[in-house]
Parts: C-alpha cells; structure tokens; sequence
C-alpha cells in the first residue's frame, strides 16, 4: 500500500516538474499579456514608454468612456491615447503619463486631456485592482511612486504579492475576495485627490497643459451626476480647484439611446460635434 | 460527481484510503467485509447524490425489490410462483424505466399518430443519470436467481453495493450478479500490481476523454450545428471525428470504470474489445459495448430462441435484438433508425451462417494486418460511421440530410479544420490511441502496455507523456460522458 501510493505520488511529482517550471518561467510575451482581459490597459502601458516620432498635439488619458471614444489601441495622425479603463486608479493615469513624458521629453505634447465620466474620481483601490493595476504597473516598478495610503490600500488586497509571478501575469486570475473598503463611498477619493494633485505637478514640470474633461453622460442620469459635480466643486484644494471647476463645465448630456450601458456610448453614436471640441 | 471532475479527484484517493484504512483494522474478517461495503455504499451513494439526491430514492426501491425478489423467488416452493416474484421484478424495473424514459416519447407519438393534443399528459420529468444501466444489473439478478444461476444474497449491504457500485453505476459496464456479487461476499486484499494496472487502465480513460472526446466534441458539434451548410469532405470528417469521440467518451468511462474497480480490489468486465479493429459488421457487435449486447444476447435474444430456429424466427429475432438495443439507448427514432441499420447489416451475415467467421484478435501473431484485413476494418470502420449519422442526428430526416449533404456538396474538397493547433494535436492523439491499442489489442485491456513494451522508463515515459498532454491539450470544460444520458 505505502509503494503504491508513493509510486503515484513520484509520478504526480514527475508530471508537476514537466508541466510547472515552462509555465513559471515560460517568456512572458506582449501577446500573452495582451490577451488576457484589460488588454487595452497593457498596450496602453507599453504605448507609453514608446517613443513617438511624429509631432503630437494631444495626449489622451481617460477611463473606459475615454477608451470608447479614443482606444489606446488606435494610432492617429496627431494624437496618442492612452485611455483604457477606470480600474487602473488615478495612480495608474499618473504612471502612464509619467512614462511617456519622461520617454518623449524632447516631443512633448502640446496638450494632454484627461476623460473621465463623472463616476470614476471615487476608485480608491478596488477588487479590480489586482488584475487591472497591479499587474500591468508590477510592484518592483513602480512602487517608488506609491503614496503612503496607495501602499495601505494595495497591502489591503489577498495575496497581492503574487500578481508579477509570471505565470499569472498571463491569466485572468483574480484574488476572489472583496478588498475592504476603509471608507464609505465618496465623489472622488484619497487616492483621486493625491494622484490628481501628481499629474498637476507633473505637468508643470514638464510645462505641459492640461484639461479634465467629462465624457458625454446620459440625459436620464442627470441628477445623480449633478450630486457628484456638486461635491468635485465643493473640493477646496487649491491645486486643482480651478480644473474640478473646468471639468464640471465641461459635462454634456447626450440622449440616454446613443449609450449601450449607463456610461459607454456605442461606437456608432459617438457624437462628432464632442470629438471636434477635444481635437 | 464525474470521473472527469475536480470533486472526483478528491474523492477518489479519499475514499481509497478509507477503504483500504478499514482493511488494516484489527477486527475480524466478517466485520472488516461488512464496513468496508457499508463504506462502499455510502461513498457510491455520495457519488451518485451529488449529482441529484432525490434519484437515490430509485436506486434504493430498485436495490430492494431486487434483493426481495431474489429471495422469494429462492422461497417460492412452485416454479410458477417464483416465475411469478421473478416477472413482478420485471414488471417492477421496467415500469420505472419505462417511465422516466420513454413515457413521454410514446404518449407525445400516438398524440402525433392520431392527432390527440397529449401536452397534459406528458410527465416532463428529468431521466436519472444511468437508470438503464443500473435497472439492467437488477433485473439481470432476478432472472439469474430464477434461473438457479446464482444463490439469492441473503446480505442485503453487499447487495445494495453491487447495485450501487460507484465506478460502474451510471454508464456501465453492466454488470451480472454472477460476477459481481460474490466479490462483495469475500474479503478483498489490497494487491499493488492489480492497482497499478487499475491506475494505467484510469488514466488511458481520461486520455481517451479529455484529449479525443472532449475535443473531437468541439469540431463535431460545430459541423451538426450547420451541417447544411458545410461541405461533403466537412461532413465526412465530422462523422469520422464522431465516431472517435462517441469511442474515446464511452470507451474512456468504462477504462476509468474498471480502473477504478481495481483499485478497490473488484473486477469488472470489460466493455470493449477493440471494435474499430472489427473485420465485418458481427465482430464489431462482439467488441462494442459488450456488456449491453451480452446482456440482450443472454436474457432476449436466447430466451427467444436464438438463431437455433427457422429463418423467419431468425429475422425476427434479430430485429428484436437491435431495435431493444436501439431503443435502449434513448426514445428517440434515431436509435430506432440505428438499430434498424444495423440489423439490415447483421442479417445477411447470420442468414449465412457467417456471423462467427471473425472470433479471434485481427492480424493474431502478426505485427501488421494483411491488405485484404486492412480492408475490411476500413469497409466495416466506415459501416459504422454511417451509423453513428443516425444515432447523432436529432430526426431521421437530419440523417438523411446529413448522408446526401457528405455526397452531393464537394465531397473532395478540403474541409473545414477550425484551425492547425486545434486540428494537429488532436490527430496526432488519435494515431496515438489507434497504435497503442492496436499493439495491446491481445491484452486484457488497451493500455496494459506492460505487457508490450518491457523497458519499464519507457513505460514511464510514456505515462508521463500522457499526463502532460492531456494537461496541454486535453479539454477540462466539456463534462459530459454521452452514455449518461442512456
């Protein structure tokens, strides 16, 4: 009986030693990243280290209402977009842009636009996250650039540590227990705020304008999202006061039938008079 | 619970350690028999409710009018009256069966017949995973205890066991009271080589499932879900890819099944012989699902006269034969229409006198088969993928349509093959099975492959292999054995 079950054991342990170290150390393609779910957010990563010849007007980062009006794996004439989803944080918009202003410091942009739908200032560190943002911004990159409550939040998630092990990278793998949330629901979060104040600087440093716009929101949402611009003016930081202000103006409704969901517009019914005042 | 699941694999090595724990107790021999089948019947009583707990209930009313027929019938002091405890068993199984299985069918068919709307008469129930297979082990009992063949069990533990037997008990093989039954009534013996050869055996099974079935199941559900739009030669290889998967799915489960058996020191019969190896169409009725038409043979066909009457009696008795076969498989006029088909193919042969021409392994004593050997495995392979049409069509009319779809629309042109990583690997799997069994083909099973090859890190190599491209290539979300249904 002890032969027989430590002869399967040596056999489970034989196909283990085939099967596991290929998949451990198996070389990580930008395919294999890119067609795991949110592989809009690796190209978008991968775009912003990349060096752009041509000379660039626009820089557009954005959530997911951004990706639907300008994918990050679209290439266009005098725009780069690096929109991709809300699940990166604000803290995955600065590290975005971070790279490409340090990879093009000597083709700079001559202005960046950030798209957001109203709803997307609350993030601060979801279940999303370990798929959405920790893996595609690794620890051993980025971490440097961490605020001390981004750090808190991240070591909130179950077994955050093991997004970067190569062999979940290329999976769409997530922890399956909710991260908890330290504080109830707000208009933009901790984590928004700091980030936010991050790219102002940033920006500055780089002598680059920039714009938070609001991508078109449905007419029949209307008086949630006049609470949530109610409390983005009510934020009292002098850093960004004036583009919370800019960015609650910039908001227009759109007929509720051009959108497929409460906030994506369906590609067809993208109103062209909105693409004209961001180009 | 299925062989192919995560939840079986933690079941199994947890009740193998049970059982084999029980054994190493220091109680007597008749306490060590009696838990180690009590432990049997709870763990195959789990396996089944897993599934649907309420279907337990059948398999217990089954169990025990079985086992109460059996001893009546013993009791019964005039041959008529335990004739009589024997046909109420009958009536009794069969009442059930015919229930769950076929009432609705029939009802729904003489409405159509006669033009009765019959919606409110229909039952719409669910049919219990392996009813057929399981009814037919307790009647096979009751017809063997009137038949003196075998003393009634007194034990009714060891006989709810035999009925309930885990590995064998939702797709066979069916197994008789004669060999089953007394290996629940003596003490069994862990022995490392029988569960060595039940370890190969399992995981043939699962290569034959995972890796053909589940995959050949992709390609051919896509060509019947738009046959009439897909080429001749798409539809051919269709037929063909279905003729591996129904092989590799059934074929599987009963490797799995008797390796499982083993492990816990049963045997079990075997289920296939090499029936894709057949040489006419008689041979392959002999190597396909053997424990079914063994078991029509011994309680239909004989009792009915056999073959050892007039011809007309001869016709008769093999309609009846292959449409209860038919029909066994599912209420349905497709299975009718298989049976049909297959008798029209068998008559000829038993008219003939030919029916028993091929008894032995093809090629016996030779590496390879002669051309004209060669040959008739090829005409007859393709007899039966003409079959398999009919029994994977959903009407008669789709088979047909099918059959005249492979000849009338490009049949030479090159099909459809979704793609090379999908189309390679898999055919590379299937040459693997047809050489390995091939090889093995005078063994007691297909993958006794000890007894083959002798350099034992070959065998390993070859084991490992196995395991690692099932892992690679092998499909883990396509879980349904297709004899479940049956």
């Amino acid at each position: 009986m002890k032969r027989f079950i430590s002869t399967i054991c040596i056999y489970i342990f034989a196909v283990l030693l085939v099967v596991v170290p290929p998949e451990m150390y198996k070389i990580v393609t930008d395919a294999d990243l890119e067609n795991v779910e949110g592989g809009e957010v690796r190209i978008a990563v991968k775009k912003s280290k990349t060096r752009t010849n041509r000379r660039i007007k626009k820089l557009i980062l954005g959530d997911s209402t951004g990706h639907a009006l300008y994918p990050s794996e679209n290439t266009y004439d005098s725009i780069v977009s690096l929109a991709c989803n809300q699940a990166i944080t604000m803290a995955g918009q600065y590290f975005l842009l971070k790279n490409y202003l340090e990879t093009n410091k000597d083709n700079l942009p001559t202005e960046i636009i950030l798209l957001f739908t109203p709803g997307t200032f609350d993030n601060d560190v979801d279940i999303f996250a370990y798929h959405y943002f920790l893996k595609p911004f690794p620890l051993y990159e980025y971490k440097s650039l961490y605020t001390p409550h981004l750090n808190e939040r991240i070591k909130s998630i179950p077994f955050y540590w093991t997004a970067n092990l190569p062999f979940i990278q290329t999976t769409n793998y997530t922890p399956s227990i909710a991260v908890p949330t330290e504080v109830e629901s707000q208009s933009i979060s901790e984590l928004s705020l700091e980030y936010l104040l991050k790219i102002d600087s940033l920006t500055k440093q780089y002598g680059v304008p920039y714009s938070i716009r609001s991508t078109p929101v449905r007419d029949d949402r209307k008086s949630r999202v006049e609470d949530i611009l109610q409390d983005l003016l009510n934020i009292s930081d002098p850093g960004i006061t004036e583009k919370m202000r800019e960015y609650v103006q910039s908001v227009e409704y759109y007929p509720s039938e051009l959108f497929f969901d409460d906030v994506h517009l369906s590609s067809p019914n993208i109103p062209a008079d909105y693409l004209e005042e961001v180009e | 619970m299925l062989f192919n699941s995560i939840e079986f694999a933690f079941f199994l090595p947890l009740v193998f350690l049970i059982y084999w724990a029980i054994g190493y107790v220091k109680i007597s021999d008749t306490l060590k028999l009696r838990l180690q089948n009590i432990f049997v019947l709870v763990a195959s009583y789990v396996f089944y409710g897993w599934w649907d707990w309420r279907f337990l209930i059948l398999i217990a009313v089954t169990s025990f009018c079985s086992w109460g027929s059996g001893l009546l019938i013993a009791k019964a002091n005039a041959k008529g009256k335990s004739k009589a405890w024997m046909i109420a068993n009958i009536v009794l199984n069969l009442g059930i069966l015919a229930t769950y299985k076929y009432y609705d069918f029939f009802v729904s068919e003489f409405g159509q017949l006669f033009g009765i709307n019959t919606d409110s008469l229909l039952l719409r129930i669910i049919l219990p995973v392996g009813i057929s297979f399981y009814t037919f082990q307790a009647l096979s009992y009751s017809i063997d205890v009137y038949r003196k063949q075998i003393e009634p069990s007194k034990d009714i533990i060891a006989f709810f066991a035999f009925i309930a037997f885990f590995p064998q008990l939702v797709a066979g093989p069916i197994e008789r009271a004669t060999n089953l039954l007394p290996q629940f009534l003596t003490n069994r013996q862990f022995c490392y080589a029988q569960s060595v050869d039940g370890m190969r055996q399992i995981l043939w099974g699962l290569f034959k499932k995972i890796v053909i079935a589940d995959n050949c199941a992709t390609y051919v559900d896509l060509v019947w879900s738009s046959y009439p739009t897909q080429s001749g030669s798409t539809l051919l290889l269709a037929a063909i890819m279905f003729s591996f998967q129904i092989y590799g799915d059934f074929s599987g489960y009963s490797d799995i099944a008797i390796g499982t058996a083993k492990l816990f020191g049963i045997k079990l019969m075997r289920n296939f012989n090499n029936p894709y190896f057949s040489r006419d169409i008689a041979e392959f009725w002999r190597r396909w699902h053997i424990s079914l038409t063994t078991w029509f043979r011994d309680y239909v066909y004989i009792p009915l006269g056999g073959s050892r009457v007039g011809k007309w009696k001869i016709v008769r008795n093999t309609f009846v034969i292959f449409l209860v076969s038919g029909i066994w498989h599912g209420a349905n006029w497709t299975f009718l229409g298989w049976g049909t088909y297959h008798a029209l193919l068998f008559l000829p042969l038993i008219l003939l006198g030919k029916n028993r021409k091929y008894t032995n392994q093809v090629a016996e004593g030779r590496i390879l088969p002669t051309w004209h050997e060669a040959a008739q495995i090829l005409v007859t392979f393709f007899i039966v993928v003409t079959g398999w049409i009919i029994f994977r069509a959903e009407t008669i009319t789709q088979a047909w349509e099918y059959i005249q779809g492979i000849f009338t629309r490009d049949l030479l042109s090159v099909p459809h093959i979704i793609s090379k990583p999908f189309i390679i690997p898999l055919a590379l799997a299937i040459l693997f099975m047809l050489v390995i069994e091939w090889f093995n083909r005078a063994e007691s099973h297909n993958f006794a492959i000890n007894k083959t090859i002798s350099q034992q890190w070959v065998r390993r190599i070859i084991y490992i292999a196995i395991a690692v491209y099932m892992i690679y290539f092998g499909k883990f979300d396509y879980n349904q054995f297709i004899y479940f249904q049956f």
